[in-house]
Order: structure tokens, then sequence, then C-alpha cells
């Protein structure tokens, strides 16, 4: 049995020595297209209006958000819906009301593209992550993947179930013009170019305004990069952006286990085969063990049994000759005895003749 | 040209499947290889107890 | 010369089904079918959202996390037993193998089925390896290998069937077979007693691609969550928790055979032959020991695992208590137990620990699907099964359990046919 706890743990070994290195190489190397696109949404500038969901339900013919004027919309906080693409949400911080547009990332290593296992999710050279329904299966795991929680699915359509998120109106792009949403923003909070030319914009306003902004640029490194980018001037868990996703690429975080398995399909034919080949062996030594102990256990029945019947013999012949010399004695005896008598007789006869 | 781990990972990741399903194939015809009997490898299998 | 009605096969076979006794085990069966009927309906004419409770934050529920995840786990018994004995030369578990690897069988091919329902659009099933090849996702490597795996235990598991066939024999009255499905089966015979043999001579390369295919797939139901960091309780997220997944299979594999074999031994004595009968306190006892190796090994990797990591304080919280349950209740405690059994040869603390294992495998796949996943969401956004949902589960573990017991009562799974009698 330690045999097969033995080999588990081997398979452990190898599976955590393949993971964790080539990663973290490979991650670095990849630079993106240059000609990726990015958004800059500045916090300090939201007023929480909401004419990018208007514009983005124009835009994408999903049924108009909840109307503008009325503010009881962020007494909750909303997601993304099969049937809504961005939200605004409102938070208080520091009894400020701050205001936090919530979209698809557009991630420069999206995660939905690594867990797609249909290739149904495409970062498009302009930056924009879109997604393919008719090759979607529904198994939703790009769902689970999402850092963001951003994708949706469309679960009251029997026969075809989609997800739904943001293109970053990847169409639009094609012809020349601005996402919806950066299109309709009166404050110009949302600002659209090259993303390096975003980041350079970002840092710059940071530099500009010390004091003004948190020092960070929420989106330059998170999980890989990504092409939303956001500058705030309250802390980002204030306004739900989580600061704990790390700057590894979802797909860094696989990339290591499917190395591995290769790996399991080289090691365990030498293994099994082995462990086969193995006892395959102890059984013939077994078998040629038994061979030899039962014809040496023939041999030597039959040794003992030739000289049992040889003691036998003897015995049998000894008998024979003691029971002949008995007879003989016997015989002897029995003669001697008869020559006395017929000497006696005679000298009997004798003595009665004179 | 890759220009992220994700189109990296695509092309390698797919290669490698490729190779993985050859590494199975040959290893059955290898293990066939392995345990020929007489008609193929010309010993029969029972040579030890052969007198000559 | 009685006027015989020519009864039609479709008919023969209908009678067949309502001819069966009302016991009460049928009589709930027939129930849960109807739900199932009914499921089926609502879910491919209203959408799955009028039959669960799945969300855009919560988009898997029991469907993956018990179907599939648990069905996969529990039907490991296939390839351990398999390779116990034919790979690592224990022949005393050669009885044991026929029912492990109809019980895998059964539960990868339900587990498909299962999919069939979760999935959106079932029907492009079939893309990721014809249409278009998303290699880079650890979905692809599971579906790919179920799919692979699935074949390679029907193969398996196709001398039993064929066994049947080829030993039904004719006879009269009631219980006679129709006379074209008898022609048809008597046809039959020599190809599956060729087929038979070709598959036979194949077990040794069956069972071995049996433990590599296993070994991919039950390690990546695990790495599938890899990929969401921040969404797993750190107790259970890790970056070994394909190697944790595969070793709980082996575990969960082989509690499931001794505890089937114990089901089985109640419900279904008289169709075991002596060799089975024979063996199975043998089985038992030495399954159980390789448990207790196992579930030890695991205990420790998970404990070090926390060390690894640093997440010690994460014991002191209310998900830890829980995750405290999981491994000392369902992990160490059976471990203990198994390994109580095989110092005493007492097979009674076995089965015990054998419920308590599988118990533990269930637990710690709803735990890393459900449990512990999202557990950073508010309590309202939280998920859990609606009763149709369950309903669902209930009726796909019912049509396994009904399967398995058609083989038993008619297949040579718990006994050798004397025309087939092996000599592996």
């Amino acid at each position: 049995m330690k045999r097969r706890a033995f080999l588990s743990l081997l398979t452990g070994t190898a599976a955590a020595a393949a993971m964790p290195v080539k990663a973290e190489a490979a991650g670095g190397e990849f630079k993106g297209h240059p000609d990726n696109m990015a958004v800059l949404t500045d916090l300090t500038k939201c007023i929480g209006c909401r004419k990018c969901e208007t514009a983005c339900a124009k835009v994408n013919d999903l049924p108009a958000p909840v109307m503008l004027e009325d503010r009881s919309v962020f007494q909750e906080k909303r997601r993304t819906h099969a049937e809504i693409f961005t939200v605004v949400n409102e938070y208080k911080v520091a009894g400020k009301d701050v205001y936090r547009k919530m979209q698809c990332m557009h991630c420069q290593e999206p995660a939905c593209a690594t867990a797609c296992f249909v290739k149904a999710f495409t970062k498009n050279p302009d930056g924009s992550v879109t997604y393919d329904p008719t090759l979607c299966v529904g198994c939703r795991y790009c769902m689970v993947s999402c850092p963001f929680n951003i994708p949706a699915y469309r679960y009251s359509s029997a026969l075809n179930p989609v997800v739904r998120k943001c293109t970053m109106c990847h169409p639009r792009l094609q012809e020349g013009k601005l996402p919806g949403c950066v299109e309709a923003c009166p404050t110009g909070a949302l600002v659209f170019g090259k993303r390096s030319e975003i980041l350079a914009i970002a840092r710059k306003r940071i530099a500009d305004n010390p004091g003004k902004y948190v020092d960070h640029i929420y989106g330059e490194h998170e999980m890989g990069g990504t092409a939303w980018l956001t500058i705030s001037g309250v802390d980002f868990e204030k306004v739900g952006m989580r600061e704990d996703l790390g700057t590894k690429a979802a797909a860094e975080y696989t990339t290591g286990v499917l190395g591995a398995l290769p790996m399991v399909v080289g090691f365990w034919p030498i293994v099994l085969g082995g462990a086969y080949y193995m006892n395959k062996r102890k059984d013939e030594i077994a078998k040629e063990e038994q061979e030899a102990a039962v014809s040496a256990a023939v041999d030597q029945e039959r040794q003992r049994s030739e000289a049992a019947a040889k003691k036998a013999l003897d015995k049998a012949a000894s008998d024979a000759k003691k029971a002949q010399d008995k007879a003989v004695e016997a015989a002897k005896k029995e003669a001697r005895e008869q020559l006395l008598a017929e000497q006696a007789a005679a000298a009997a006869a004798e003595k009665e003749g004179e | 040209m890759f220009y992220t781990l994700y189109d990296f990972m695509v092309y390698t990741k797919s290669l490698t499947y490729i190779l993985m399903g050859v590494t199975l194939v040959l290893f059955v015809c290898f293990y066939r290889f392995l345990t020929a009997r007489d008609e193929r490898s010309g010993r029969p299998d029972n040579w030890k107890e052969l007198k000559f | 010369m009685a006027a015989e009605q020519k009864e039609s096969v479709f008919k023969y076979f209908v009678r067949q089904i309502t001819s069966l006794p009302r016991t009460p085990g049928n009589i709930a069966t027939l129930v849960i079918f109807a739900f199932g009927a009914l499921i089926t309906i609502m879910r491919f004419t209203l959408g799955i959202d009028s039959v669960s409770n799945l969300d855009d934050n919560n988009p898997w529920g029991i469907w993956i996390g018990f179907d599939l995840m648990c069905g996969v786990a529990l039907a490991a018994g296939g390839y351990t037993c398999s390779s116990a004995c034919y790979l690592l030369g224990f022949k005393r578990y050669h009885s044991a193998v026929r029912p492990a690897i109809t019980t895998a069988f059964l539960g990868y091919l339900f587990v498909v089925i299962a999919l069939l329902y979760d999935v959106g659009q079932p029907w492009r099933l079939p893309y990721p390896l014809t249409v278009s090849f998303g290699t880079t996702s650890i979905l692809f490597e599971v579906g790919l290998c179920v799919g692979i795996y699935l074949s390679v235990l029907f193969i398996e598991w196709s001398p039993v069937a064929m066994e049947w066939l080829m030993s039904i024999r004719q006879s009269e009255g009631e219980n006679a077979v129709h006379p074209k499905v008898y022609k048809a089966l008597v046809w039959l015979r020599p190809y599956l007693r060729r087929i038979r043999k070709i598959v036979l001579w194949m077990t040794i390369p069956l069972t071995v691609m049996g433990v590599i295919l296993s070994t991919m797939h039950q390690s990546s139901l695990g790495s599938l969550f890899l990929i969401a960091p921040s969404k797993l309780h750190p107790l259970w997220y890790s970056a070994f928790l394909p190697v944790f997944f595969f070793v709980s299979s082996m575990a969960a594999g082989l509690s499931m055979v001794i505890f089937e074999g114990t089901l089985a031994h109640k419900a279904l004595h008289h169709k075991m032959d002596e060799t089975h009968l024979a063996e199975s306190e043998g089985v038992v006892l030495g399954l159980g020991r390789a448990c207790s190796v196992i579930l030890a090994g695991y205990f420790m990797m998970k404990i070090m695992d926390i060390g690894m990591d640093h997440d010690w304080h994460w014991l002191f919280t209310g998900y830890g208590a829980w995750f405290c349950l999981e491994l000392f209740g369902f992990v160490a405690l059976p471990c203990m137990l198994y390994a109580m059994g095989a110092r005493e040869r007492n097979t009674c603390y076995m089965r015990w620990a054998a419920a308590l294992t599988v118990g533990g495998i269930i637990m710690n796949r709803f735990n890393v699907s459900m449990v512990a996943f999202n557990w950073q969401l508010p309590a309202a956004d939280r998920y859990f099964p609606s009763f149709l949902e369950v309903m669902l589960s209930v009726f796909i573990v019912t049509c396994i359990v009904t399967a398995y017991r058609f083989i038993a009562a008619k297949m040579p799974m718990l006994y050798e046919l004397k025309e087939f009698k092996s000599h592996h």
C-alpha cells in the first residue's frame, strides 16, 4: 500500500515543481498590441448623471435604464446584468457622494478569454475584449474567472442563452467613433485614447494635483493590466474596487498547471509500466520458486518413499530370514529330538533284546 | 509575434495537446512492440524451457 | 396450438417495464422520473432560471458542485481498483473491479447528461473539440479527458454487457424473449465474442490510459478554481488544489467501492458468486488500509499548505471552524478509523470510515465550489439551490441507481458466468 502513497506524493511533487516559475517569465514579456486603446475614468469628475448608462443602452439596443431623474436607484448597489452593460453606483465617503461607473475592464490578459474553452473571447488590437455568441456553449466559466464580476448571463432564454457584457463599442471603434459612454459624458470624466497616452495623462493629472488624487492608477497593473483605467480622489476600496487582486494575470495562475499535465502523460506510463512489469516479474519469480519448491518436494517425497520401501523390503527380507532361521532351528531341533527319540528307542529295544 | 500571454498560450498549449495525443498513441505502439510474441520477433516467450 | 398474438418489439419492451413489481423503491423511482421529465421540459422551454437559482454572481451551483465535481470524484473507484488489480498485481481485488468499473461508467455517463442541463447550449458541447479549441482553458482539458475517459470506461465495461447478451437463452411462456429480439441476439453472438476478446486483450493499456486520464481530469477539476484566487476563501484556495483533488479522489473512489459493496451486500447478496463473497472481506480490509495511508497524506498536505501560505489565523474564524470540521471530522477521523480497522482486521470500522470519507469528499467539493466560493459576497447575494434544482440532481442519482440495479440483476457484474471465467 505504501507504493500508492509514494506514487501520489511523486505526482504531487512533479506537479508542484512544474508550477510556479515559468509563468512569471512568460507574463512579463508580453507588452500587448501597440494600438491598444484605453479609457480613463476620473472619479473626481463624475457627478452620477448616468448619461453614460442611457447612451450605452441606446448603442447596444438595450432597454432604457431607470430614469435619470430617479435618484432612488442609488439606494442599492447594482451590478451589470444581461440587459445592463454598465451601471453607476453611489458611494458615501467621508460625508461626500462619490460615483463610480462599473463595466468590463477590458483586461490586457483577460481572465474570461483564458477560461473560455471555445475561444469565444478575443482581445482585439484596439484593446476591446469582445465575445462571439455563435461559439459560446454556455459553460459560464468566464463568469467564474472574472475577478471584477462583470459578465452576465441571459438565463431566461431556453435555446439561446448568451454571455452579455460591455464591448467597448468595438463596432463603433472600427468606424472611428468614440465609445457611447465616453461620447455622452458631459463632465469629461471619461477620456478615450491610446493606452500609453492615457497612462501619461493620468500620471500628469496626479502629479499636477498633489493631494487631490490617490497616487495610484487603478488598472495599470491589476490582473496584468486593464484597458479601463481609473484615478480617484478617495481610496479605491471605498468605491467598491478591490485592491487585493494582485498584478498576476489570470492566465498566469493556470499556465503552470496546464504545463504539469503533459508531464503526467509522459511520467505515468513509466511508473505504471514499471509497476506492471515489476509485478509480472515478481509473479514469474514466485511461479519459478513455486515450481522449484514443488519439484524439490516431489523429489524429496520420492526419495523418502523409496527409502521407506527399501526399509520395508529390507525388514521383510530380514524378517523372512529370521523366520527361515527360526524354522531351520526348529527343524533342527525337531530333527535332533527325533534323533534322540530314535536313539532312545533303539537303546531301549537293544536292552529288551538281551 | 505574440502580443499577449493569451496568444502565446493558445499556440503553445495547442501544440502541447497534439504532442500529448501523439505520446499516448506512440506509447500503445511501443507497448505492443515490447510485448510482441513469436510471430513478430522470432523468439518465443517460453524459450527458457526449450531444450537444445 | 395456441393462437400466438404477434407482439411488436416495442410492446415487448414496454411490457418488460410495466410488469415490474410495484415496490416502494420502484414507485419512488417513478415519481422522481416524473420530476425529471418535468424539469427537462421546463429547462428547455422556459430557460435555466425557471428551474434553478443560478445568477450572475453565482454561475455554478449544485449541478456543477455536486453532479460534476462529486460525481467525478466518487466515480474514481474505476481507475483505482483496476490499477490495483491489473497494474500493481493485487489479484484479491479482482471481484471488486467490475462493480467499480460499472459505477465509474455510470457516474461519468450521468455527469455528461447532467451537463446537458447546466450548460446553456448543450448541442454545442462538441465545439471545443471540433470547431474552436480553447486550449488555454482548464475546462478544455476537463472536457477532453472526461470525454476520452468515458469512452475508455465504456470499452472497459462492455464485456459485462456483451457477456450478458451472449448468455441470454430462450425460454417459454411469460418470460420468453421476443423472437425477433432473440434472433438478433443470436446473430450478434460471434461478433460480440470477437469484440470481447479484443477488449480483454486491451485491459492493461486501457487501465494505464484510465490512470493517466483520471489523474489529469481529477486534478483539473481542482485547477478550475486556480483562476479565481480572489473569490475562493484562503483556507481552500491553494496552488496545490489539483494535487488535493487528485489525492482525495483516490480516497473517494476506494471508499465508494467499500460503501457500495456494503449496500450491495445488503440488497444484492443473492447475486454474488462464491469468489465475490469470499474476496469481499479482503477487499474491504485491503482498500481500507490503502485509504488510511492516502487520507493521512492528504491531511498532512493540507496542514502544510496552510503553513506555506501562512493562513493559520483564518482557522480562528467561522469559515475556519467549518474547515476544521471538514479536515478533522471527515479526513482525520476516517483515516484513524481505517487505520484501526486495518490493525484489528475490523471491517465494521472501515465501513463507517468509508461513509465518512464519501461525505467528506462531497463536503470538500461543495466547499470549494459553493461555500468557500464567493465567500466575500454579502449574504443576500449568496447562492442556495432551488427545489427543482435539487430534484434534478436527485433525478440524476436515481438514474444511476436504477441503471446499477438493472445491471446487477441481469448482468455478470457480481458474479462470473462459467463460460466466461477470467484467467487474468
